[in-house]
């Protein structure tokens, strides 16, 4: 009886620890969740009467789920799960757990064009493309479909199909005024200074990035940068007008606004457009989702509930974005009314695609999970086993030990120390790509 | 002999198998997958136990065979950790779906 | 088995455990003062460890906030269930243990990296910097120990041919291991400051990381997660005075008091040592553990080898 009851929990946690690693959002978890369920199988193993290999058991999966969770918080963006438990909350994301996090399975409908399918000034910038597939072309910035590096305009990779007003070194531009470009050499017509030839001009040419919120931060290359972590944008075009209503804001965060497209300083989403008309001058009013007697002018939480404000819609003067605006989100699931700022499927579609923890194949996933555990347990259970009438005798445990040291045992044990110095050596002296 | 029969730990191994085979289908962490294929090695291992208990508990074998097979899958998440950090330095990402320049 | 005879194991075991982490915190003070030559009271010291017992019971449990609550609560109970399982397997006597495993080594090697998880969910659970980084300092310890510990420690298994604790004291009745094994002993008091966290190893529980995994721990979670750390101390210093010392064997006294005595000698060692050396930084640690200690061990088993095959004639 006893045993029967051990075996009733052991097998509990044994399957609850396994599925809850896999329904956890919190990576820190899942990984203490499958410790869990390996010590009830080594219990398991106890009460088969196998004490050395439960000891085994444990030993090498406690080890290794904590190797795995140190890799896991290296590797992840969010190993607490925190941010995106705060989405599914916020956006009433459907699902139980970690399933609701899963990537769409299909694309968002066509929308009307966005504001980074307008061309922009210069028109050498149109195209985007990736460094490392040139076949890649895009109307704005994103990720590479094969490589998932950024895309970078075409003209900063291959300068010979741009202008030649872009890297001649005849040109001349004056020093306070990049646009102002000659072949010769003069007086700029604005200021009046000499033109000096592009590469004794310090200011920027067209391949120069720079952040949008540190101007001094300069660099040939896109990237990062170093003082804040925000993407670093062609300063050509942040010199250049922005067309008027394409502030970018975070999903998670709607208090940041921004005029470029780049990640948000808080939590690194990428920023999606807003097509709140309001964004223009930014929201002037602020209200709490659940306190709607709440009002401030600025973003920030609300002192009943600590809720974020959020931009109060019904202050909008243009009541001829409003159709476009319900339309836009009609397809969204309504949990918390408001509490996110609404968001086109397009962007929804786009972070969720960032954010999955499954695939697309998580129907197939449980349907196959399913079907294979009910086959095979039919084709376990329906066979008659062969059975011994004696148990194990507890004194030929050294039995093992002899077994062990043969010599067949220490030619395996060789070649797995082999296996393990390979593979030590190819992460420590493998070639890393250069990273951008 | 009291207590659970040889089809309940058979049972419990089938279930545990399809949990694993779950969370490799459906998880796009690469780690995530290694952690299921885990899942999927320890139940086969609790398969062999139960057989040896209840079918041949005098061949010791069998324990021997449990080591080799949890020493092989020890050494089996340390390259596919290795292959997952060379692929995080190359790539910056452990998903899955970024990995996929070979597709058609 | 009876449940009542478990019953009175389980509190017995607790019961001699409370006592053995009173009898830690008073030698830590002994060792401490002896270290920096600052004279002290007896009396003081064995009422300082009871004094603080008393403030963090009553002391509030501050939780911060987004904790996880789960982890936070699971730390206590796993360090607590680690040490009574290993204190169970600890001889006493010629027959005062509670389960004389024919695998007692290993059990109690597999069950030290428990320990850590049980610190690294204390730490990561309250959702802070210290507290996350204390946990990866005490991962960094468990990966630098886990080997040299169990590699020194194999020397008394070999001379006795079995990994039951039992067999092994008694097989020290002609020479204590230690004697003639003492560069494993050396290497295993090493090891066995680092798991406990003793000075100067005591990194992930440090002030500089004020307090590390338990710097948002307070009150009886404190308690229990503090003692539990001492409790491990006593618990593997007794285990090198099994395996090194010849545990309950001596003249004249019985054996549990000579085990005691061993102990606390140990312990006493220990602790006056680790004060007076400053505490190593991480990588320092983890460059002792794998470029002295590893090596160490190496040589370790190939004197014990030998030494074992020319006692038996080749």
């Amino acid at each position: 009886m006893v045993e029967w009851l051990a075996f009733v929990l052991l097998a509990v946690i044994a399957v609850g620890g396994s599925l809850g690693m896999l329904l956890t959002m919190s990576m820190y978890r899942a990984a203490i969740f499958l410790m869990a369920s390996f010590v009830a199988l080594a219990g398991l193993f106890i009460l088969l009467q196998a004490d050395l290999l439960a000891a085994i058991q444990v030993m090498m999966n406690v080890g290794g789920m904590l190797v795995m969770l140190l890799f896991m918080v290296a590797l992840m963006m969010d190993p607490g799960g925190e941010m995106m438990w705060d989405m599914k909350r916020k956006m009433g994301l459907p699902g139980f757990s970690a399933l609701s996090m899963s990537m769409p399975r299909s694309p968002p409908p066509a929308e009307a064009a966005r504001p980074e399918d307008r061309p922009r000034t210069g028109g050498s910038n149109t195209d985007w493309t990736c460094p490392m597939h040139p076949e890649v072309s895009a109307p704005g910035p994103g990720s590479c479909p094969k490589c998932s590096m950024d895309l970078a305009p075409r003209a900063a990779l291959q300068p010979e199909a741009a202008p030649a007003a872009d890297t001649d070194t005849d040109t001349y531009a004056c020093p306070m005024h990049p646009e102002v470009q000659s072949s010769a050499p003069g007086q700029c017509p604005k200021c009046g200074m000499n033109l000096v030839p592009r590469e004794a001009a310090q200011e920027p040419s067209a391949t120069t990035y720079t952040c949008p919120m540190h101007p001094d931060v300069q660099s040939p290359t896109p990237g990062k940068c170093p003082k804040c972590g925000m993407d670093l944008v062609l300063q050509a075009e942040l010199q250049a007008p922005a067309p008027a209503a394409t502030t970018y804001t975070c999903p998670m965060h709607p208090e940041v606004q921004s005029s470029t497209p780049g990640k948000c300083p808080k939590c690194s989403m990428d920023l999606v457009p807003q097509e709140d008309p309001q964004a223009v001058a930014g929201p002037t009013a602020y209200t709490c989702p659940m306190h709607p007697e709440v009002r401030s002018s600025t973003p920030g939480k609300c002192p009943k509930c600590s809720m974020d404000l959020v931009p109060d819609e019904s202050a909008a003067p243009m009541a001829g974005h409003a159709g476009m605006q319900h339309g836009g989100e009609g397809g969204m699931h309504h949990g918390g009314d408001g509490a996110m700022p609404r968001m086109s499927p397009a962007a929804h579609y786009k972070m969720m695609v960032d954010m999955a923890m499954s695939t697309a194949l998580l129907p197939w996933a449980i349907a196959i999970g399913v079907v294979s555990a009910l086959l095979l347990s039919w084709v376990l259970l329906r066979a008659t086993w062969p059975l011994s009438p004696t148990g194990p005798n507890a004194d030929d445990v050294s039995v093992v030990g002899e077994l062990l040291l043969s010599r067949y045992m220490i030619g395996f044990e060789g070649a797995a120390y082999l296996i393990l110095a390979g593979v030590i050596g190819a992460v420590l002296l493998g070639k890393r790509e250069h990273r951008r | 002999m009291s207590g659970p029969p040889l089809q309940a730990y058979l049972l419990l191994g089938a279930v545990l198998f399809g949990v694993g085979l779950f969370g490799v289908f459906s998880q796009r962490g690469a780690v995530m997958i290694l952690m299921s294929i885990e899942i999927i090695l320890n139940a086969a291992l609790l398969n062999l136990v139960a057989f040896w208990r209840f079918s041949a508990p005098a061949e010791y074998g069998a324990q021997v065979f449990f080591i080799v097979m949890t020493t092989i899958g020890a050494i089996e998440m340390a390259v596919g950790l290795a292959i997952v950090l060379m692929g995080f330095r190359n790539r910056g990402s452990q998903y899955v779906d970024r990995f996929m320049d070979m597709r058609g | 088995m009876d449940p009542g005879a478990a019953l009175v194991g389980l509190f017995g075991t607790l019961a001699v455990l409370v006592v053995a982490t009173w009898l830690a915190a008073v030698l830590d003070g002994l060792g401490r003062a002896l270290a920096v030559h600052q004279p002290v009271g007896l009396a003081a010291l064995a009422a300082a460890p009871l004094a603080r017992l008393g403030r963090l019971v009553r002391r509030a449990d501050v939780i911060p906030a987004n904790a996880d609550g789960g982890l936070l609560w699971s730390a206590p109970v796993m360090a607590v269930a680690v040490v009574l399982l290993l204190a169970g397997v600890v001889p006493l006597g010629p027959g005062l243990v509670i389960a004389d495993l024919n695998i007692g080594l290993f059990y109690v090697i597999v069950l030290l990296a428990p320990f850590v998880v049980a610190l690294m969910n204390a730490g990561w659970g309250a959702n802070a910097k210290y507290g996350v980084l204390g946990a990866f300092r005490a991962a960094g310890h468990l990966l630098a120990y886990e080997v040299p510990f169990g590699f020194a420690a194999i020397g008394a298994p070999m001379a006795a041919e079995s990994l039951s604790l039992v067999k092994i004291v008694e097989g020290q009745d002609r020479l204590w291991y230690g004697v003639w094994q003492p560069v494993g002993f050396a290497i295993y008091l090493v090891s066995a400051a680092i798991i406990t966290y003793r000075p100067p190893f005591d990194l992930p529980a440090a002030d500089d990381l004020g307090g590390g995994v338990l710097a948002d721990v307070s009150g009886p979670r404190y308690l229990l997660l503090r003692g539990s750390m001492l409790a491990l101390w006593v618990l593997v210093s007794a285990l090198g005075a099994v395996l090194f010392l010849g545990g309950w064997l001596g003249p004249l006294l019985p054996g549990p008091v000579w085990l005691v005595l061993k102990t606390a000698a140990l312990m006493l060692a220990m602790s006056w040592v680790g004060y007076r050396l400053p505490r190593l930084r991480v990588d320092q640690m983890l460059g002792l553990s794998w470029k002295v200690l590893l090596p160490g061990t190496f040589l370790h088993i190939a004197i014990t080898g030998v030494v074992i095959l020319l006692q038996t004639g080749g």
